[in-house]
């Protein structure tokens, strides 16, 4: 078996505020191999860039706070790693994307000068001409003239804007690309295309994707793997093919798929999920999801559901108890 | 659920104490103490150390200083606090004018405000109260002149940010007049920041007046005022610093509590700034 | 750009007319007859009109008003109703006085308040914060007079380390400009405080430690110079109300300025002084607000000079 790129075992973060504890994640497991591109899909709230933001050892300062677990980076394990380490790493092997392109640039520093600065941390050996080449080709590839590196984010429409978001994250040519909801904030038409371009480069560097996304039908187009986020637990991971069956799959995947409108099958009305996410202060004992599951039993509210698999395809979830019979 | 931010917050709640401390004692002023004191003067008695018979000692001429500044807050506060309403009401009917009606009335208000803000708040009470002759009166006035522009622009720039909200469009399609729109929907939702700045404005008034009274113009020796105080005590306070100390305290601690009232609003009325 | 120089260089004009406007209007409605104040009350009624007919006080306030702004702008500034010298004269010996001293308050309150303020922000919930926090608001509460009384007693009168009062040196000014300076001071570590905590929250900032930019870099190359934005802004309304502070500190410490000028004028209500006071001031406060402007476009791309 291909050595793992990325493992994160087990993860644990929670925000401490000062109203409450948020517990955002809470015992959370996933795997990435070299060149794979993981969708992770979840609602609002269900952790997803709080992983993201774990990977990179971004978590905000004193509130943010993994309490447990291991994220193993290439067999090296990344909490364990010195700041200096960690700066090495962003950017260079591990370069995320974020989800507002609108405010993710800073407005007083020219697009091109917000580029170079990957390279001038990561490889200082490169000459101003060299660096000043490498910008122009990458800005070239995400489809934005080379000339207009000197002008400035207001200078630029929000699709254009998360190109260079784009640029910048792929310009050290990662080996792990985050992409956090990278088409959520930008017009309908322009998320094909960046969506596209994205896939594009991933290939073309040949880096692996954690794609977080609340939309089903774009992580169906570009993952090879999905995995479905519920208050901050992994409930469902499996191959594109088999969860997108929805013949064996998480009450709540099936909920999210049935609140999705299909061109291929007359529905007349959509069903939502009933109720609301439950609240990241005050978890409860049994499955998170068992105060909104149409299907729930005694054991969900009182125990924790292990993972149970069939093959690559797993479930946290009591319905398939039999699985772990195979 | 304001009153209750507010309460949470430490620093304003001693401030709150603190103003209503020095209020309540300024107007009780007359139950223990003779208003002839303030001018009594004993020569036999000068410079006599805070303490015993007065508690805030003696000035040159024997005067009790505890007389002179608490008397004297009624210039120093009260006068301060009148400015402020003043400046609030006029402050509020024409910012909301401009704001609400905008057009023409807009750009003739906003020009006259832009006008007086070109210069600083202290020179143009200063040569207001130069035109109008000394008086407390007219120091109030002066000082009104001076922050009315605050005012309005602080009230305008509120209600413009309210006048296109969806409920205000909301109560004028269901036939509501301008009069009812202003009352009921814009100025308690529009009030906030007003409420802010008249305070924060408050602190800096009562520094003003007692900048004047230092220099003698509004008010001067021998009314007391904290300011006058300070200003016909000047030479004495290197060898009776008390003579000093004790106003400026007074000036001191009347601003912080207002400063801290001020800051404890904003933040239990916006949330979002709390830091 | 200079175009848009000019352009608000012109913008001052309207100002000017409006407040010496107000002020003649302020005159005309209030008691009292100038002439009597000049001659005294026990002057005869022949040297009174005379002297009314004099000043064109008995011409309508409106004539009198367009042919005071006439002469203003023939660099005829009248003459002072106490003791009958030019105001402009007198006013040019004393405006460097008030300048060098706002400037240097306005130095050190920057120099000093703007790097307090961004330790004070880095730094947050540590000692510098806390100091700088409490020494804001120290200084906030108490008039600049006071400070300035008891740096006298203690610096000069007691220690005896600098003079007390006078222009003559530049040591003479170090006082002065702290006295003025403190509430700048003070002003400018809370707004440049608040200003790098509100910048450090933006998601660039994120995007920037994503990149791998070490922290000192992040702060440097993109806090600061967003953060400083605002700060800017404050800059130019801080030298305003300096130019307010001005003429209590000159009380304080005896300097020659316009400030000191201005407080006789306004006791001996001496009004064409005063009115050369404040146009000498709104042209001043103008040509500050316009260096700031011009240096904010400088500092942020967004913003462009409408010719």
């Amino acid at each position: 078996m291909e050595r793992k790129l990325l493992e994160v075992r087990n993860l644990h973060v929670r925000y401490n505020t000062d109203e409450a504890v948020v517990y955002a994640l809470n015992g959370l497991d996933i795997d990435l191999e070299k060149g794979e591109t993981l969708g992770l899909v979840g609602e609002t709230g269900a952790g997803k860039t709080t992983l993201a933001l774990s990977i990179m050892q971004l978590l905000p300062q004193k509130v943010g706070q993994i309490t447990g677990g291991s994220i193993l980076y290439d067999e090296k394990e990344l909490l364990k790693f010195s700041v200096k380490d960690m700066l090495a790493l962003r950017g260079d092997k591990i370069s995320m994307i974020f989800q507002d392109p609108m405010t993710s640039l800073n407005p007083v520093m020219s697009v091109g000068d917000q580029i170079s600065e990957v390279l001038e941390q990561h490889f200082p050996e490169l000459s101003k001409e060299q660096k000043s080449e490498k910008i122009d080709e990458i800005m070239n590839m995400v489809g934005i003239p080379s000339s207009r590196k000197v002008e400035y984010p207001h200078q630029f429409s929000g699709g254009m804007k998360q190109r260079i978001v784009i640029a910048m994250a792929l310009i050290a040519e990662p080996d792990l690309l985050i992409a956090d909801e990278p088409t959520t904030a930008l017009d309908v038409t322009i998320q094909a295309q960046i969506l596209e371009l994205i896939r594009q480069l991933k290939v073309k560097f040949n880096s692996a994707m954690i794609l977080i996304s609340h939309d089903l039908g774009v992580v169906a187009e570009v993952c090879d793997n999905v995995a479905i986020m519920y208050a901050g637990e992994v409930i469902e991971y499996g191959p594109i093919e088999t969860v997108y069956l929805k013949k064996d799959n998480h009450p709540y995947t099936r909920g999210l798929f049935n609140s999705l409108p299909e061109l291929t099958r007359n529905v007349d009305r959509l069903e939502p999920i009933m109720g609301y996410m439950v609240d990241p202060t005050n978890l409860p004992a049994g499955c998170s999801f068992a105060a909104r599951c149409d299907r729930c039993m005694d054991i969900c509210i009182s125990k924790k559901p292990p993972v149970f698999s069939d093959g690559a395809h797993s479930i946290k979830c009591y319905l398939y108890q039999h699985w772990a019979d195979k | 659920m304001v009153w209750f931010r507010f309460k949470k917050n430490k620093l304003a709640m001693i401030g709150l104490v603190l103003l209503l401390i020095m209020v309540a004692a300024i107007l009780a002023a007359p139950l223990f103490v003779d208003e002839k004191a303030v001018s009594a003067q004993k020569i036999m008695n000068r410079f006599q150390k805070p303490g015993g018979a007065h508690i805030f000692g003696t000035d040159q001429f024997g005067r009790d200083l505890f007389a002179r500044i608490i008397y004297g807050g009624r210039i120093s506060l009260f006068a301060g606090l009148a400015v402020v309403c003043i400046s609030f009401i006029v402050g509020c009917s024409l910012g909301g004018a401009a704001g609400y009606f905008g057009g023409l009335v807009d750009t003739v208000i906003m020009r006259v405000v832009d006008m007086l803000m070109a210069i600083p708040a202290m020179l143009l009470s200063m040569a207001v109260v130069a035109a109008l002759g000394p008086g407390v009166d007219k120091l109030i006035i002066a000082l009104s002149i001076a922050q009315i522009p605050r005012f309005t622009r602080v009230v305008r720039a509120s209600i413009l940010s309210l006048r296109n909200q969806e409920f205000v469009e909301a109560a004028k399609c269901c036939g509501t007049n301008s009069a009812r729109i202003i009352l009921k929907h814009i100025l308690p939702n529009g009030m906030g920041p007003v409420i802010v700045s008249a305070t924060l404005t408050l602190g800096q008034v009562i520094i003003n007046i007692a900048s004047l009274g230092f220099l003698g113009i509004g008010v001067s020796s021998p009314t007391p005022e904290w300011g006058t105080i300070l200003s016909e005590n000047k030479i004495n306070i290197r060898y009776y610093p008390y003579l000093g100390i004790i106003p400026g305290i007074c000036i001191g601690l009347s601003v912080m509590a207002v400063n801290f009232i001020g800051d404890g609003l904003r933040d239990a009325l916006d949330p979002r700034t709390k830091n | 750009m200079s175009k848009y120089i000019f352009r608000r260089l012109l913008m001052l004009i309207p100002v000017v007319l409006g407040i010496t406007f107000l002020i003649f209007l302020i005159l005309s409605l209030s008691p009292g007859d100038p002439a009597i104040l000049i001659l005294g009350s026990d002057a005869s009624h022949e040297a009174l009109v005379a002297k009314r007919a004099e000043l064109g006080l008995d011409k309508p306030m409106i004539v009198q008003y367009a042919n005071y702004v006439l002469k203003v702008f023939q660099g005829d500034f009248g003459k002072s109703w106490i003791d009958g010298n030019n105001v402009l004269p007198m006013f040019l010996e004393r405006v460097p006085y008030t300048l060098y001293l706002g400037s240097l308050a306005m130095l050190f309150a920057v120099i000093l308040g703007i790097p307090l303020g961004v330790v004070a922000a880095i730094k947050q919930h540590h000692l510098v914060d806390y100091f700088s926090i409490a020494s804001a608001i120290i200084l906030f509460s108490l008039p600049a007079f006071w400070f300035g009384m008891m740096a006298q007693i203690l610096f000069s009168l007691i220690l005896g380390w600098l003079p007390a009062a006078g222009a003559d040196t530049p040591r003479h000014f170090i006082l002065p400009a702290l006295t003025l300076g403190a509430n700048i001071f003070a002003s400018q570590i809370r707004m440049t405080r608040t200003s790098m905590l509100d910048v450090v929250k933006q998601d660039f900032i994120r995007t920037a430690r994503a990149k791998g930019v070490p922290e000192l870099k992040v702060i440097t190359r993109h806090v600061l110079r967003n953060g400083m934005l605002p700060v800017v802004t404050q800059i130019g309304i801080s030298f305003a109300s300096c130019m307010g502070g001005s003429v209590v500190t000159e009380m304080v410490f005896s300097i020659p300025g316009i400030g000191s000028l201005l407080i006789n004028a306004v006791k001996s209500r001496d009004i064409p002084v005063v009115m050369g006071t404040l146009i000498f001031v709104a042209i001043v406060v103008g040509i500050i607000n316009l260096i700031v402007d011009i240096i904010y476009a400088f500092i942020d791309p967004r913003v462009k000079f409408k010719g």
